[in-house]
């Protein structure tokens, strides 16, 4: 059986990101919250992660600096923004210069914000494979 | 002596002054001279022009007379007659002639004077205009400047000298633009939406001097219609647009604080329907059917205000792709049926076959047909028919596309106000909730697209909404 998909959750609402990992859980996912970018390091080695859904603004932090770490300590990490700002052509824009696999906004309905998501996995994991 | 006589007198003796005249006359030109030998009489003449020194007129009328009367003191007496009436008509004559030319100088100089009086007085009302216009144009509180065709400043008021930061003296027969540079560089010249007014920006390194001038241009043409110049009045609107910026700036950030709880509560309510903890009673969905239509709702309306906030600060960003306008609106009226079937309205589709793809952003012109047509169920009534058509225009270089309703109609003094912003019509009639945005971005998105929009409606007859996209 093939494994599951391990996905980190990086938002600064706890009551959305339960909320998203409840759903993605129940649609196949493993899951793995946090609510900050503390120690992102360690969790993405010892958790082995393959895709993290991140938010773009963590109160502290900016999630493209938080997105740049992670794309330098694991690079093959898919990271997929998420945002409350909704559809904005210049961070969809910057999304992408920093390697980003997709960009979704929290104005979606939840079942569009999860085959959304479904689909930047799978597009990002065939083209892993493809490399691989 | 009769009149008569004296007159006859007088002529023989004007006869022989002409006489003598002439022959004085001839004395003195080589032709006479010349006469004189021819004719023998050289030696007389000569004898008595020597015997005989310069006589006064009078001696030589009187000699005259003398050889016509034969006496002497006749002579004399005819002389001083004659004399005497002579300078009398003379006189007279000099007299008149100098009453009439004073007369005539007078006359003239009466003209020249009411002449002068009229320029005098054209001149001082175009210099009490001028100063009244001066006055005005110095008083205006918006800056006003003014350039001949070669763009040199011919006139500028206090105000403009305070909204440029340049005295009037340095600028009289320069540019606008030579004296605005390093700290005050004009960074941004754009052109309004109607073409008539320009923004500029000048940007100081100091913030407190830091401006936005909004400059409203007219050419000025004489009465041959050629160009003398143009004026252009400054207002400004620094002020103006710290608001909007702020305001665009509040929005977002208010709608990004409404969205936070508004995801979370719909992410619960997508875990509860998930049956990711089994199954719920009927009566539970039906509420939370309820809580989920309303979420939406509020969804909707936060996502206006955003995207209201993103236009008025020219973010909002198309992404154009080639697409079929039929299969966009095939989709907008498939998304509505549920909705129209609850109050028995039905949708017909009438759009013109083979259309051409239009480069648009499907999003966007999705969320433009679904206003209208959400707004055309929301206003009809119960058992009508909301039309939705779309065809080629008569010039081939748009696509028209209409959503016409037979609901209550719109009164005539509203239609070319509701595509403006947060503009509602009071009706406690329908009750029909809303804060007046819909439409303002529907206005905003297809002015985005280089289209036009426009409501046709007439009160209790249905309204039609009719939008172009361009297809180049």
């Amino acid at each position: 059986m093939e494994d599951k998909i391990k996905v980190l959750l990086i938002d600064d609402e706890p009551d959305f990101v339960n909320n998203i990992a409840v759903l993605l859980r129940a649609h196949g996912y493993d899951t793995i919250v946090r609510y900050d970018d503390k120690e992102i390091g360690d969790v993405l080695e010892k958790e082995n992660i393959d895709t993290v859904l991140l938010d773009v603004d963590l109160g502290g932090a900016l999630g493209f600096d938080v997105c740049k770490k992670i794309k330098q300590i694991k690079p093959e990490v898919t990271v997929i923004m998420i945002t409350g700002f909704g559809y904005d052509t210049e961070l969809v824009e910057k999304a992408r210069e920093i390697g980003c696999a997709g960009y979704i906004g929290k104005n979606m309905p939840i079942s569009q914000i999860l085959s959304n998501f479904k689909s930047f996995v799978h597009t990002a994991e065939h083209k892993k494979r493809r490399l691989s | 002596m009769s009149p008569i006589t004296v007159l006859y007198l007088i002529t023989g003796v004007l006869a022989a002054i002409i006489a003598v005249l002439l022959v004085r006359l001839a004395m003195y030109s080589g032709q006479a001279k010349l006469k004189i030998e021819k004719s023998g009489l050289k030696e007389r003449i000569d004898t008595t022009a020597a015997s005989t020194p310069e006589k006064t007129l009078s001696e030589s009328i009187s000699e005259e007379i003398k050889t016509l009367t034969g006496s002497v003191e006749r002579s004399q007496e005819a002389s001083k007659k004659f004399l005497y009436l002579v300078e009398k008509e003379v006189g007279r004559r000099v007299q008149q002639a100098s009453i009439e030319v004073g007369r005539k100088y007078e006359a003239v100089l009466e003209e020249k004077k009411k002449e002068q009086e009229v320029v005098w007085q054209k001149y001082n009302k175009a210099l009490a205009e001028k100063k009244e216009t001066e006055a005005v144009v110095h008083s205006v509180a918006e800056g006003m400047v003014v350039v001949n065709p070669k763009g040199e400043v011919i006139m500028m008021n206090p105000a403009a000298e305070r909204l440029l930061g340049i005295p009037k003296k340095n600028k009289i027969g320069k540019s606008i633009f030579d004296d605005l540079k390093d700290e005050q560089l004009i960074s941004l010249m754009k052109t309004s939406s109607d073409g008539k007014e320009k923004e500029i920006e000048m940007i100081s390194p100091n913030d407190a001097t830091k401006k936005t001038l909004r400059a409203s241009s007219a050419v000025i043409e004489d009465e041959n219609g050629t160009t003398i110049g143009m004026v252009s009045v400054l207002s400004d609107v620094t002020k103006q647009k710290e608001l909007d910026r702020m305001k665009s700036s509040f929005i977002a950030s208010v709608s990004h604080e409404l969205r936070t709880p508004l995801v979370a509560i719909s992410s619960s309510l997508s875990v509860m329907l998930s049956d990711a903890f089994g199954p719920l009673p009927a009566k539970l969905e039906e509420f939370l059917a309820i809580v989920e239509r309303n979420l939406n709702r509020l969804s909707r309306l936060i996502d206006d205000l955003l995207d209201m906030s993103k236009l008025e600060a020219g973010k909002l960003q198309l992404r154009r792709t080639p697409v079929s306008i039929e299969k966009i609106l095939a989709e907008s009226v498939e998304t509505l049926t549920g909705w129209a079937n609850t109050k028995a309205i039905k949708i017909e589709k009438r759009i013109e076959a083979n259309l051409p793809v239009a480069n648009v952003d499907p999003d966007r012109i999705t969320q433009i047909a679904t206003n209208l047509i959400s707004n055309a169920i929301k206003y009809s009534p119960q058992n009508s028919t909301v039309a939705v058509e779309a065809s080629l225009s008569k010039t081939k270089t748009e696509i028209e596309i209409r959503v016409a309703d037979s609901g209550m109609g719109i009164e005539a003094e509203h239609v070319t106000k509701i595509f403006d912003k947060f503009y509602r019509i009071e009706n406690k009639v329908t009750g029909i909730a809303g804060v007046g945005l819909g439409l303002a971005i529907v206005k905003e998105l297809v002015t985005l697209h280089g289209g036009r929009v426009w409501a046709e409606s007439e009160k209790n007859k249905g309204s039609r909404f009719i939008f172009t996209l361009p297809l180049q």
